[in-house]
This record gives C-alpha cells, sequence and structure tokens, in this order.
C-alpha cells in the first residue's frame, strides 16, 4: 500500500547570525492512510517543527533550512510551487495547534474564519455557511447557527480548540496534523477533546499525526508511536509495545513520568539525562 | 453603543465645565487687560471702555454673566476687533482650521499606514532601513523647516503649488503636507511595529495552515489587529493637528483659527481666548470618542466594554 505520508531522512536546522541549531538530525517515518501516529517528546525534540515542516510552514531559507525527503501522495513538498503547496495546506492536510485561544484571529467570528478556508478549498459551494455550521456541530458546539457569529474571546478554551478541529474538518483533510491539542486545556477538558478526535476518526477515513509530551493520551488514539529525543528517533513500534516494553533508555524515563491513580507512595521521577548518554 | 456614545457626551459636559472655568480665571490672573495697548487712549476712557464691557464689576459676576452667555451660546463681543462677536469670528476662521487639519489627518493616516506597511513588508532588508530613516527623519524635521522647504522646491522651483495663500482649491496641499508629515511619520512607525508583532501572532500561523495567500494573510489577518493602535492614536493626533497649526498658518498666510487663538493670548481677548479654548476642547474631545468608535468597531473585545 503506498503510504500517504513518506518523510525520509528529515533535517532541519535554524541559522541565525551567530549559530546554527540542528533541530531534527535525519528521521524517517510515515503514516499510512486511516492510520493514527503518536510523535512523542519532550519540548525541543524537534516534534513541532517536524509538523510544520511537512506543508513548509517553516521560515523560508537563510532563516531555517529542510533537508531529506517529504514525500506526499507521491509528490514531493520540497517541489511544489506555493500555489500547489496552499492547495494541500488546509485541504488536505489541516492542523490543530496548541494554544487554541492565540490561534484564533481575535478580531473576526469563529464562523467566517472556518468559512475562509470553505471558500477558499470549495468555491464552488454556493452556501459556505450551512458546511460551517455543520462542522460546528459536528465537533460538539451546541447551538452552532449562534455561535457562528460568536468572537473567539466569547468561547472557553474547550470551545475554542472545537472551532480549530471544525476549521481543520471542514476542508475534509486526508490527514489531520494535532500539535499539542490538549496541553492548554483543563484535564476533564482534555478528555473531552480527546474522545472528540477518538470518534471523528472512527466516522471518517482520515489520517492522523499526534505531536505531545504525553504518553498517557496516546495509547486510546494511536497505534503506532515515534519516540523523539534531540532531534532523532530513538523508538518507534506499535502504542502497546512501546508503551509496555520499552527499550530506550529514554523511553522508560518518560513511561516513568505518567503519573497514575495510586502512585502515592513513589514519587514522580524526573528525567536524569546524565544517566541517558548518548541516545 | 449609542448609549455609548451619550455616556462620553455626558461624561464631556463637566469636562468642559472644569476646563472653561479654570481658563476663565487664569486669564484674568495675567497682568494687563484688553485695552492697555491702546496707545492713545487715557486713563479715563480705559475705565469707560472697562465700565461698558462690563469688565469692572467683580470677578465672580463677571463669570456668571460668561456663563449665563455661554448657556444660550452667546461668546460675547471680542475686545481687539472691535464690532465683531466671538462667534463670528470663530464660524469664519475655524471652519478654514477645520478644513485644514481634517485634510492632514487623512492625509497623514492613508500615508503612515501605508508607509508602515510597507516598511513592514520590507523587513530588514536595505528597503526597510530607508524607510525608517525616512520615518524618523520626518518626526525630527519641525514644521518650520519643512513648510519652506516644500514652498522653495514645490512652488518656486517647479510652480506646481501657489507659495502662499487660501484662494485656489490646492492651496491646501502644502500646508496639509507639512501639518501632516510628522503625524505620517509617527503612524508609519506605529504600524511597522504593530504589523511585525502580530507576525508571531498564533492566528497567523493557523491563517496559513489553511491555505491563505499570503495577501490575505497579511491585509485581512494581520491589518485589522495592526491597526488598531494606529486609530487610538488618531484621537490625539487630531487635538495636534488642530492646535498645532498656528505655525503652518503663519508661513502659509491662512487665515485660520491658530493664529487668532495666539494673538488673543497676547491681547489679553479674553472673550475671544474663551472661545477659542472651547472650541479646541471641544474638537478634541469629540475626535478621541471618534477614535474609540472606530476602535470598537474593529475590536468586538473593546466594543463589549463599551
Amino acid at each position: 500500500m503506498e503510504n500517504l505520508l513518506d518523510i525520509r531522512n528529515l533535517k532541519i536546522s535554524f541559522d541565525s547570525e551567530r549559530s546554527r541549531t540542528d533541530a531534527v538530525k535525519g528521521i524517517s517515518f510515515c503514516v499510512g492512510e486511516d492510520e493514527a501516529v503518536a510523535v512523542v517528546g519532550e519540548s525541543g525534540s524537534g516534534k513541532s517543527v517536524t509538523a510544520m515542516s511537512l506543508t513548509r510552514l517553516l521560515p523560508p531559507p537563510p532563516l531555517c533550512r529542510v533537508g531529506g525527503k517529504i514525500i506526499y501522495r507521491g509528490a514531493d513538498v520540497a517541489e511544489m510551487s506555493e500555489s500547489e503547496l496552499r492547495k494541500i495546506r488546509g485541504r488536505e492536510i489541516a492542523y490543530i495547534f496548541q494554544e487554541p485561544s492565540t490561534s484564533l484571529n481575535p478580531v473576526f467570528t469563529v464562523g467566517y474564519q472556518i468559512a475562509e478556508a470553505v471558500k477558499l478549498h470549495f468555491p464552488e459551494n454556493k452556501n459556505p455557511r450551512k458546511t460551517v455550521v455543520e462542522a460546528l456541530k459536528e465537533v460538539g458546539i451546541r447551538n452552532a447557527e449562534a455561535r457562528y457569529d460568536s468572537y473567539p474571546h466569547e468561547l472557553s478554551g474547550g470551545m475554542q480548540q472545537r472551532v480549530m478541529i471544525a476549521m481543520a474538518l471542514a476542508c475534509r483533510p486526508r490527514l489531520l496534523i494535532a500539535d499539542e491539542p490538549t496541553t492548554a486545556l483543563d484535564v476533564t477538558i482534555q478528555k473531552q477533546i480527546i474522545e472528540l478526535l477518538l470518534q471523528i476518526r472512527k466516522s471518517r477515513r482520515m489520517s492522523l499525526l499526534l505531536i505531545t509530551h504525553n504518553f498517557g493520551i496516546i495509547s486510546e488514539l494511536c497505534t503506532r508511536v515515534i519516540v523523539m529525543f534531540r532531534g532523532k528517533i530513538v523508538e518507534h513500534g506499535p502504542v502497546d509495545e512501546v508503551l509496555h516494553n520499552p527499550q530506550n533508555p529514554y523511553t522508560k524515563a518518560l513511561i516513568a513520568c505518567i503519573p497514575r491513580l495510586g502512585m502515592r507512595e513513589k514519587k514522580l521521577e524526573p528525567i536524569d539525562y546524565s544517566k541517558l548518554g548518548e541516545v | 453603543m449609542i448609549k455609548y456614545i451619550i455616556k462620553r457626551i455626558l461624561e464631556a459636559i463637566p469636562v468642559m465645565f472644569v476646563i472653561i472655568t479654570a481658563v476663565f480665571f487664569m486669564v484674568r490672573f495675567v497682568p494687563g487687560g484688553p485695552f492697555d495697548r491702546e496707545r492713545s487712549a487715557s486713563a479715563e476712557t480705559i475705565a469707560a471702555l472697562n465700565a461698558y464691557y462690563g469688565l469692572d464689576k467683580p470677578l465672580f459676576e463677571q463669570y456668571l454673566g460668561f456663563l449665563k452667555n455661554l448657556s444660550r451660546g452667546e461668546l460675547g463681543p471680542s475686545y481687539k476687533y472691535e464690532g465683531w462677536t466671538v462667534n463670528e469670528i470663530l464660524a469664519e476662521k475655524a471652519a478654514v482650521s477645520l478644513e485644514l487639519g481634517c485634510a492632514a489627518l487623512v492625509a497623514a493616516a492613508l500615508m503612515g499606514v501605508l508607509l508602515g506597511l510597507a516598511a513592514a513588508a520590507f523587513g530588514r532588508s536595505a528597503w526597510g532601513a530607508i524607510l525608517s530613516g525616512l520615518s524618523l527623519l520626518g518626526i525630527c524635521l519641525p514644521s518650520f523647516v519643512l513648510g519652506p522647504l516644500l514652498i522653495l522646491l514645490l512652488a518656486i522651483k517647479f510652480r506646481c503649488f501657489n507659495a502662499v495663500g487660501w484662494d485656489s482649491a490646492s492651496d491646501i496641499v502644502l500646508p496639509a503636507l507639512t501639518l501632516a508629515l510628522f503625524y505620517a511619520a509617527w503612524i508609519a512607525r506605529l504600524m511597522r511595529r504593530a504589523v511585525s508583532d502580530e507576525l508571531s501572532r498564533g492566528y497567523v500561523r493557523t491563517a496559513r495552515a489553511k491555505g491563505l495567500p499570503p495577501g490575505k494573510v497579511y491585509f485581512v489577518h494581520i491589518f485589522k489587529n495592526a491597526v488598531q493602535p494606529v486609530v487610538s492614536y488618531l484621537g490625539p493626533a487630531a487635538a495636534g493637528l488642530l492646535t498645532g497649526s498656528f505655525v503652518v498658518e503663519t508661513i502659509f498666510q491662512i487665515p485660520g483659527l491658530g493664529r487668532f487663538f495666539v494673538s488673543s493670548a497676547l491681547d489679553n481677548d479674553y472673550t475671544m481666548i474663551m472661545g477659542c479654548v472651547i472650541l479646541y476642547a471641544a474638537f478634541i474631545i469629540f475626535f478621541n470618542l471618534l477614535a474609540d468608535i472606530a476602535l470598537a468597531a474593529l475590536n468586538p473585545k473593546v466594543a463589549k466594554q463599551l
């Protein structure tokens, strides 16, 4: 089966006048049709820039250089023109970001912001408002018709993230990239958002690339997991296997950080990087 | 919104009252009187003049009389320009100053916003540096230098405009430009700063991630956020343009209010000073209100607080 997304030896570096930072140091993985893959790692492991690089959302060279190959449905993303890319962004590959409150423009209604994507990718759609209201209903926003004209600040954080998801879904993408979709939200809201993503995964044939630092949320959503540390993949495999039988010391340390009920006796251990060595 | 406008107008009444009272007593405490400069007048004549205009009465009684006239919209006779009431002078001159001020305000806003957008788009390139340098020059160049420079260049060398005067329609161009340039430069800097601040916001990433072309990201999403500090600045800028027109009116020989305002203070022309102060204060309050309403129209969060 042809993979939806194939990443081969991806390298990303940021150049400033004085220094050069290698954020991603040659990683390879793929995402299949209708597959959910998680990328797990701590802040600075390069997981978010990897997500951004997939549709070339990173700053252009010389600020940022991307090497290796990103193949989306057989086409090299690096060789696409800007207008070809814009047909992929939002339409084929959609994003949800970490901070819903800053990811929405404060001076436009949420309906306008979703409709903008619909009008852009489906100019033949005679009634974009209807499409938007349906998308809002699908992500569980009550009173969707009235919410169309709400401004982002009139909604709670959880509702804002639902709006972001509705924006991503409204154009029926093949791949949804969720970059820390629950990190900025309360625990109870986190659970609702995960359940929503799960339900969407069931109702649509859509691939998911979930980026998170939290091992706790991936087992429900994803089948495969990639563990990243300092720009490299340190472990890669089915979620159950990695969770229950981690091979890499960093993965073990990361899994030990998941808080569980009844672990009052044993304190959560911070990761001791000196013991990890060169992973 | 209408409730808010009414509230702001009601709030302006005590402000105006304090301004009127303070200025009324302040000008009276300045040594000298309105008729001191009449060289030929004897002491008896001045006393007769003072008695004629009621200036010999106790100060507080004069104040009450002034308020009583003001409540009917009467500002009283000018002490300097015989036979003219202050109302007549204001009506004739204020229109000129207002026309000049509004033209300068519109020019400043347009030039400033466009230059700021361009400077932000060029970023740190050579063009960006040139635009920043120009806007700094615009801020530093005083109008008494800029005005004559424009006259020299556009009126005398290239003969596009009349050097001075207020006769043909094109006569507004040079003074308005002179008046506007400082504010245009300031607005350009505000705009450039705001745009580069907005560029790193999350919603810009969202807009690009959904496939919007750069023009739409820039002129729809970023613009509506970045123009807000400029709109808030337009209120104070309007005040500055109206009250600051004295130098420009003098350079270009324009029969506006600025010259009357300054000469009335020098002449102790009490009623004229009061008339100018009241009019300017009303303009300033009005333009600030207008700027706040425009800001509320742009930003729903601000509108909610109204």
